[in-house]
């Protein structure tokens, strides 16, 4: 509720026709009054309240009880407690099971939701009915707000939007705290941030360290460390005290502007946490993780479980168990589910009963807690072969023949899963221990590809400050990520790293874009758990624009090419719009020259790697190999 | 096992008190050493809040101390300010070995005197006392911050149970004092008694 705005305007207009007879002013028409509960949040727990709302084209408005039965004299005015003002671009989610009304307006600049619950289920739909009547008439969106049209992903993750108060927390441009979560553990340069080089220190030095994690260091010697690295100690040193980095750690991931776990995912975990048979819930648990969660979010999560797994895995020298890890990291991990935003099985309707709600965070931290103690016991359980099992699930072969559609072969389908199990076997051999994270957090690091599409994001958030808009470039950065994904590996079989790279080296920087996103999918390839993720991110993209606003065609179905075209143009437009941006491309240059050099260093390393994998692929899939080379390159070709 | 009424005066009065500390100085130790004698030197963090309870008798008047013990934990610490709320006494932790654990103190003490009633009793613990070689905070140093703040003072350990029953019974005694002196009201409206009639029972409560 923090982003109601005037509602004033409304009000008076509600005013001056006497409380809601028959109106007539243009604007003022009540489409429907009544009750209706809003929601009242605070930590682990929400109530509704009910409120008395009124709805005309131009805005909903709501009192403390309805205005009409009340004596209007002078000063004791019902005076409205809030509202929304409405535009044409707004749209009504219901969910019937729980009587909810979620009105959502895509616009880039503040994203607002505004959820609602309804007394009954027919009243629930009069209201929706209503409101979608009033949205039709409402005012042009473009007239009332910017130019901006970009659609959010979920509604779940409005929320976020709409607690802004980390905007006014973050420094400028800090390098450590408030960074975007594709940021979080990389630097704009690919080179491992703040974040990272602080969960590999307390892998190294924190092991032996007894209640790391959980004893908390001085408040003032963490805040100085933090600016010591602002200033350029971005070095730890193995004679660092342990807590203080934890309590940095914990800091930064306290920081983020948003949850290293989205509120949807993190229901999807408590739902999956709550069944009874183990396997069953290791089992949802995991395609929890690589079903609803972003990519970015996926791979922070699992760097941080990472970190407390091998914390947890040297329990007789710190003495920190694996639950007592879980327990330290929970709630900066699960956040949503701390705040009581997840949808929780029992909502409380009683007004401000404390003990109910005390009840009910401590059933959230209780939850948080036991959902990451899972996720870490089950840790290779959960993340070794989730690759294996997504890779022949059915959404992921929907994205494939989505994907491969540009390539104009139908037989690809199959394939592309027999290609998978190929890939798959490869990787086993890779991380066997835990090879697979080595990487991650190793060669990729070097990847120029995701440090392109981050840079983006991250430009895109700090030229503007589109707080809302942010979580949807994100969304469109996996896109891309995802497809060439996709795209990489239908043809690994027969990549030539170099070839690549010389092919898609444009040194136009306003098509940046494609050098890196080539060079991502090269390194990210090695990362088994990525593909899936970034398809199923892009499916919810894809239903949502589908949903709101349709107004992104090529979003939809176009190939990979297309669709980086259709993002670049978007891109060059906000270059155009500001000096700062300008700037920052400058700096991309320099980054992606500085990468290039290290790029080819790197390729050859993995030029090793690709020989292998292209001999146990050939030797298992010959002739697919073959046939998929044939359709792609030409497309690559012509970028 | 009844929680008394308001304005009722039970044979059972109920204190609410709170432990607070930084994580890891021992409270939930020091809590299960008085209500059930004993010490685990691998309790894993609490979260959110957990509660018991003992009766003591205090000047032949039997008194149920009800305690919650909050988390540590920094991360919890928005939810924990809400279990300050309508408390009697406050246990504050820190354990002489650490530091850092003494110097958040007035922070803690703070967080408590926001919430709290302004009759709230509170009890400066340096814990961990049997470790007293390892120790980075002098006797001294948690007595004078004591002073200045109009706190108790006690080093413990809930390892020994050094200390312990006195620290809680100490504790109980003050309020008693409190009330017979007219300072404290307990059936005032948010009196530890008042706000948790329910969960009252004497196990534990939020686990």
């Amino acid at each position: 509720m923090s982003s109601a705005p005037v509602a004033g305007a409304a009000f008076e207009r509600y005013q001056q026709r006497g409380g809601g007879g028959a109106a007539a002013a243009n604007g003022s028409t009540v489409f429907k009054s009544g009750p209706l509960f809003i929601s009242s949040k605070g930590i682990g727990w929400k109530s509704w309240k009910k409120r008395w709302f009124i709805l005309t084209r131009t805005s909903l408005v709501f009192f403390k009880s309805d205005p009409n039965t009340l004596p209007q004299r002078g000063i004791e005015v019902n005076v409205t407690l809030g509202g929304i003002d409405l535009n044409n671009s707004g749209s009504v989610v219901v969910r019937e099971d729980k009587k909810l009304l979620t009105v959502l307006f895509p616009d880039g600049r503040d994203g607002r939701a505004f959820t609602l619950k309804a007394e009954t289920s027919e009243d629930l739909f009069e209201w929706k009915t209503a409101l979608e009547e009033a949205l039709a008439q409402a005012p042009n969106a473009a007239l009332v707000m910017g130019h901006n049209g970009i659609f959010r992903n979920e509604t779940a993750d409005t929320y976020e939007g709409a607690v802004p108060n980390w905007r006014e927390k973050r420094p400028i441009k800090s390098l450590v705290t408030g960074r975007p979560i594709l940021l979080a553990l990389e630097d704009i340069d690919g080179s491992p941030s703040f974040l990272e080089k602080a969960l590999r220190f307390l892998e190294k030095h924190g092991i032996k360290v007894e209640g790391i994690l959980r004893q908390a260091a001085d408040v003032e010697e963490v805040d100085r460390r933090l600016q010591e690295y602002e200033q350029g100690r971005t070095e730890f040193s193995a004679d660092e005290d342990a807590h203080i980095v934890g309590d940095c750690v914990k800091h930064v991931l306290r920081e983020l502007p948003s949850s290293p776990v989205p509120a949807s995912c993190c229901t999807a975990l408590l739902e999956a946490f709550r069944l009874e048979a183990k396997d069953a819930k290791i089992n949802a648990m995991r395609s929890a993780i690589s079903e609803t969660f972003p990519e970015p979010n996926r791979r922070l999560l699992q760097r941080i479980l990472k970190m407390m797994h091998t914390i947890a895995s040297h329990t007789s020298e710190n003495r920190m168990t694996a639950s007592a890890v879980a327990a330290c990291m929970a709630p900066l991990l699960l956040r949503p589910l701390l705040a009581g935003e997840c949808e929780m099985d029992e909502v409380f309707d009683m007004d401000g009963d404390d003990s109910a709600q005390l009840l009910a965070a401590a059933n959230a931290a209780n939850s948080a807690q036991g959902i990451i103690a899972t996720l870490l016991e089950e840790y290779e359980g959960i993340f070794h072969d989730e690759h294996l099992r997504c890779s022949l699930s059915p959404e992921s072969q929907i994205e494939d023949s989505g994907t491969e559609a540009s390539t104009d072969d139908g037989n690809l389908n199959a394939k592309g899963n027999g290609f998978h199990d190929a890939e798959n076997d490869v990787d086993q051999e890779m991380d066997d221990d835990n090879g697979a994270e080595r990487i991650l957090s190793g060669k990729l690091s070097e990847s120029s590809g995701y440090a392109g599409s981050d840079l983006y994001d991250y430009k895109a958030v700090n030229a503007d400050e589109a707080d809302a808009e942010r979580p949807v470039e994100v969304l469109e950065g996996n896109v891309d990520l995802g497809k060439v994904q996709n795209s990489r590996s239908v043809e690994n079989g027969s990549a030539n790293v170099d070839t690549l790279l010389s092919e898609n080296n444009p040194s136009n920087p306003a098509s940046g874009h494609e050098t890196p996103l080539s060079m991502g999918e090269i390194l990210s390839s090695f990362d088994p758990g990525i593909s899936v993720p970034t398809q199923n991110s892009e499916y919810s993209v894809e239903r949502q624009s589908n949903k709101i606003n349709g107004s992104h065609p090529h979003v939809k179905r176009s190939n990979f090419w297309g669709r980086n075209n259709a993002r670049k143009s978007q891109h060059s437009e906000s270059v155009d719009s500001s000096g700062e941006e300008e700037l920052a491309i400058q700096r991309l240059e320099i980054a992606k020259n500085d990468l290039q050099n290290r790029i080819a260093k790197e390729a050859r390393g993995n030029a090793i790697l690709q020989a292998s994998l292209e001999r146990r692929k050939q030797a298992q899939k010959p002739q697919q190999a073959c046939q998929q080379r044939t359709p792609l390159w030409p497309s690559m070709s012509q970028s | 096992m009844k929680t008394p009424g308001r304005g009722e005066v039970s044979w059972v009065q109920v204190f609410k008190c709170i432990t607070i500390g930084d994580a890891g100085v021992g409270k939930s130790c020091l809590l299960l050493q008085f209500t059930e004698q004993r010490f685990r030197s691998e309790l894993d963090p609490t979260i959110g809040c957990d509660c018991s309870s003992r009766i003591v008798d205090i000047c032949g008047k039997p008194t149920k101390l009800q305690i919650w013990d909050t988390a540590g934990q920094e991360l919890y610490s928005s939810i924990n300010k809400s279990y300050y709320r309508g408390a009697e006494v406050a246990i504050l932790v820190y354990d002489i070995t650490r530091r850092e654990t003494f110097d958040h103190v007035a922070r803690w003490l703070k967080a408590a005197m926001e919430v709290a009633p302004a009759s709230l009793t509170t009890i400066l613990i340096g814990n961990k006392c049997d470790m007293s070689d390892r120790r980075t905070v002098s006797y001294e140093e948690g007595e004078s911050f004591a002073k200045t703040h109009g706190l108790f003072f006690m080093e413990s350990s809930a390892k020994t149970s050094h200390n312990v029953e006195e620290a809680f019974t100490m504790a109980a005694r003050t309020v008693w004092e409190k009330i017979e002196h007219g300072a404290l009201d307990p059936t005032a409206k948010y009196a530890g008694l008042d706000f948790v009639p329910n969960v009252s029972r004497g196990g534990r409560c939020c686990s």
